[in-house]
């Protein structure tokens, strides 16, 4: 009684009521669109190896000693890795980088409305007041070597 | 393997090659259904929007790693998906990996999104039935409602259940939402859940 073209047939209907009451911004089209210039940037990239919010115990341990929330993820590439840590404030996110491994001549924080030079001058580099969401990390070391991490959402 | 796969690897080659085009074209095949994957997972506008855009710069990323073209449907899913669940965790929507799984046979959380602007009568019947089942009908009727519907292996790893058990839940969830439509038809009165438990 209920057949496959019955099915399809509802499925059909469905599918035209959704792109009626939701349909994909033309802005989300044109962003994807448009990321595609971003395409060619001279840089190893840096894979995210760790994030606590995939990890149970170490969200669970922190939120336990009732600290603030700090997540904290991991990129790596050949020798270079980076140690982040995020802390949500009322004016944005808090980050603070810990690169290894290399050593940086320049960083920069790249954001979906953004691009700012961090001070590489200790080995702890901070960025205050990020807005929240999308954003990754090029390094430049002192060799010369480029480094991107790859795109997060924080 | 299929034409369409076929094409989507040539696409991939062509965009790793630097053709603007060829990635326009996968912008377009594809991104109504991370679109519906991030509706599946609850999130509102503004965090799909930057789900959607994450996973497409990760493909920019990594246009010359995917080995295989036939699993980019797969690759796409799977990646917008984590970054949703991250989302959710991050909101605190969701604790880190403490799925409850009967939640999702209870009643859909999923907003209702703006009926009002659908003007067929019988239409709105329809949207009212599917925003009573239940959340894993829900999400399994979202995703398949995108324009390009996903192979069964990418539903399934969407909604974490074994590819076998789509075909059989996607039509138990479409049954169920024919009766509903047949009940809300008739004389209201003893009205049941009857979307069968697994």
């Amino acid at each position: 009684m209920n057949s496959i073209r019955d099915d399809e047939e509802l499925l059909a209907r469905l599918r035209a009521i959704c792109a009626e009451v939701d349909p994909v911004p033309q802005t989300v089209y044109e962003a994807a669109r448009a990321a595609f210039a971003l395409r060619r940037l001279d840089a190893e990239l840096a894979d995210l190896v760790r994030d606590s919010l995939d990890d149970p115990v170490g969200a669970v341990t922190v939120r336990a000693a009732g600290l603030a929330e700090i997540r904290m993820l991991s990129f790596a590439a050949g020798p270079l890795a980076l140690d982040l840590q995020v802390t949500d404030r009322a004016e944005g996110r808090h980050l603070v980088i810990q690169v290894t491994g290399v050593e940086l001549r320049a960083a920069r924080l790249e954001t979906a409305d953004e691009i700012r030079e961090l001070d590489t001058e200790d080995g702890v580099l901070i960025a205050e007041r990020v807005t929240p969401g999308r954003i990754r990390f090029v390094l430049t070391t002192i060799d010369g070597l480029r480094y991107a991490t790859t795109w997060i959402l924080v | 393997m299929s034409e369409s796969s076929f094409a989507t690897g040539v696409l991939l080659k062509q965009a790793s090659d630097g053709d603007q085009r060829a990635w326009d074209e996968l912008v377009r095949r594809y991104t109504n259904l991370l679109w519906s994957v991030g509706r599946a997972h609850r999130l509102d506008t503004a965090d799909i929007a930057d789900v959607v855009q994450t996973t497409w710069l990760r493909l920019l990323e990594n246009l010359d790693r995917i080995a295989d073209p036939e699993r980019l449907v797969g690759w796409l899913v799977t990646t917008s998906r984590r970054e949703c669940l991250r989302t959710l965790r991050r909101s605190g929507r969701e604790q880190p990996h403490s799925p409850d799984e009967g939640a999702l046979d209870g009643p859909a959380m999923i907003e209702p999104l703006d009926a009002g602007l659908i003007r067929e009568e019988r239409d709105a019947e329809l949207w009212a039935a599917f925003n009573r089942m239940t959340e894993r009908c829900q999400r399994l009727l979202r995703v398949l409602m995108s324009m390009a519907p996903p192979p069964y292996e990418a539903v399934a790893a969407m909604l974490d259940m074994p590819v076998g058990s789509i075909g059989p839940t996607r039509m138990r969830c479409l049954t169920t939402l024919r009766k509903m439509l047949n009940e809300s038809d008739g004389p209201p009165g003893a009205r049941q859940d009857p979307e069968e438990r697994r």
